[in-house]
């Protein structure tokens, strides 16, 4: 459903990423994983149409994503950007609300199908109850859910969340992972930037591993995630389990093993 | 409150006020003649009191505030920043420069379009650093605003310096506190199609301003191109707000307080308090005129001054209120 080919990002003078091939399909959530500064919000900006790469390309289906109308590219690739807080007390509803952009023509109001695209959208992430909220008067938890159910409301067949899970308690974590798994099952391609190696080796079809801009490992999270990778990319040894059926991964210490060091 | 209760209401004090405004002056006119004129008749005298000084008045009071009062909503919107008006960008200081350099040298005397046209290049003038290191955040651009602006006020200042008299002194105050004393038609042939031009160039981008509510690139991912969007407003603030100062010289604070004032009026979304904004501006404005008017003082005040005195209280009831949606 979205690939990218052989993308290349320089960003003041460094190269963020360097020859990156992803590909998602329709139906299937990867969890994008690296350490800080490995690339993978670049990685998610490229992916959604909103960075230019200096090498490489985005394909959309069948078209390249340059070759789309800003509009176009809008309603076939939903982002959901990193830890945003909305600039103006707007209420839950109208925030909601503006997913429907893309598909308003110059002028025209919010129409039947659009009402029900951002109530069905309030409900799937569980902030039916927030309609009427201001959202700069929500907690961190509630925020990101009206957030997500922001790029919900574009309802394009492919989702970007970079970082859905920063400021959220448990609970509200696997609320939107399962969220993130129900949206793939209905056809969705969803990309999620993670830094939570437990739920996404729980809820991903499959991992790619970021590490100075490159690809390091991209497959089953059992196969990646290994002791080996964890130590050469993130510097730690981790503590593997299976719990229902899924893999476990907790963090124990840092070890010796990062081949490199980021800046 | 409802989006055609607001406008309605906006639009009736702003015809009200505009009807009160023709009422005014040192000639006294009953209200009998004033109407009869409005009505197609009327004396000779009458008519030309109220069509040829009175009219272009209150039209000027009307466009120009509409005008600051558009340009601040945009520029909040777009800069995502609740000081930001047309100063702020140094569009109004750049124009009152050109205006005043017009003056200063006399080249204003050669024709009655040179003040305007030099206010107007002053403003646009003041565009181009602004695009120049305008690759970056609203911040970058609030800065680089700044700084403009404060160049600007120095040339003003330089030139309050060197004034060869107290005369020239006296009008260059004038294109800093601004005024619509002794408008004719000229002037308003010089500013409403600027104004027109302008408004139009922001009144297109309500959209795209929602959408920036989530930052550059979420705005983005909806289809918003940003660069574009910054340039119509940049352009739409520079001509109309340069058609504006070249008419009534530099009217502060409009563009500041009228978005806040009608904000809480609306669902607080940067389209939604475009339109309302630029009949709000006219309002305020138009008021401000007549207070100017109603206060007896040798000289006229100044259009600035009763726009603080009447403007400040109300801005600072309405921040009360709204402690804690800033946080």
């Amino acid at each position: 459903m979205i690939r990218a080919r052989g993308v290349g990002v320089d960003l003041g003078g460094r190269r963020v990423l360097d020859a990156v091939d992803v590909a998602v399909a329709a139906g299937e959530l990867v969890a994008v994983l690296g350490p800080n500064g490995a690339g993978k919000s670049t990685l998610a900006r490229v992916l959604a149409g909103v960075l230019v790469p200096g090498a490489g390309e985005v394909v959309v289906g069948e078209a390249a994503i340059g070759s789309l109308t800003p509009a176009e590219r809008a309603r076939r690739v939903a982002y959901l950007p990193q830890g945003g807080s909305p600039a103006w007390p707007l209420t839950v509803a109208r925030l909601v609300g503006l997913g429907r952009l893309p598909h308003l023509a110059p002028f025209s109001r919010i129409g039947p199908g659009d009402a029900a695209a951002i109530h069905a959208a309030m409900a799937r992430a569980d902030v039916l109850a927030l309609r009427d909220r201001t959202v700069t008067e929500l907690s961190g938890g509630e925020r990101a859910r009206v957030l997500l159910a922001r790029a919900l409301a574009v309802q394009a067949p492919v989702l970007i969340a970079d970082e859905p899970l920063a400021a959220l308690d448990p609970g509200h974590a696997l609320g939107v992972m399962t969220l993130l798994r129900t949206e793939a099952a209905r056809g969705v391609a969803v990309v999620a930037v993670l830094h939570e190696l437990t739920m996404a080796a729980r809820f991903a079809d499959r991992v790619v591993l970021l590490d100075c801009g490159r690809v390091v490992a991209d497959g089953r999270p059992g196969t990646v995630l290994d002791a080996a990778r964890l130590a050469a990319v993130y510097g730690i040894a981790a503590w593997h389990a299976v719990a229902d059926g899924a893999p476990l991964l907790v963090p124990l210490r840092q070890v010796a093993g990062r081949a490199t060091e980021t800046p | 409150m409802s989006r055609p209760l607001l406008l309605g209401l906006l639009a009736a004090a702003a015809v009200v006020l505009a009807a009160a405004s023709l009422t005014l002056g040192p000639a006294p006119l009953g209200l009998a003649r004033i109407a009869a004129v409005l009505g197609g008749g009327g004396d000779r005298v009458a008519r030309i009191i109220v069509l040829e000084l009175r009219l272009p008045r209150a039209i000027l009071g009307l466009a120009v505030g509409a005008m600051l009062g558009a340009s601040g909503a945009a520029l909040q919107g777009y800069l995502r920043n609740p000081l930001a008006e047309p100063g702020v960008l140094g569009a109004s200081p750049a124009a009152a420069l050109g205006a005043v350099i017009a003056l200063f040298f006399g080249f204003a005397a050669a024709h009655p379009w040179t003040l305007p046209a030099f206010a107007i290049a002053g403003a646009v003038a003041a565009l181009v650093p602004l695009l120049l290191l305008a690759g970056g955040s609203p911040l970058g651009l609030v800065l680089a605003g700044v700084a403009v602006s404060a160049l600007a006020g120095a040339g003003v200042a330089l030139a309050l310096n060197l004034a060869p008299n107290p005369f020239a002194l006296a009008e260059i105050a004038t294109w800093l506190m601004g005024s619509l004393e002794d408008r004719s038609f000229t002037d308003v042939a010089i500013a409403l199609p600027c104004i027109a031009a302008g408004l139009a160039l922001l009144l297109w981008d309500g959209r795209a301003l929602d959408a920036l509510t989530l930052g550059d690139d979420g705005a983005r991912s909806l289809g918003v191109d940003v660069a574009r969007v910054r340039l119509r407003l940049l352009a739409g603030t520079a001509i109309g707000v340069g058609g504006a100062v070249a008419v009534a010289g530099a009217i502060g604070f409009v563009g500041l307080i009228v978005p806040h004032l009608v904000r809480p009026l609306t669902d607080r979304s940067p389209s939604s308090v475009l339109l309302p904004s630029a009949l709000g501006g006219a309002v305020l404005l138009i008021a401000a005129d007549i207070g100017v008017r109603l206060v007896p003082s040798a000289t006229e005040l100044r259009l600035g001054v009763v726009m603080a005195f009447l403007g400040v209280p109300v801005f600072l009831l309405v921040l009360r209120r709204a402690r804690g949606v800033w946080s």
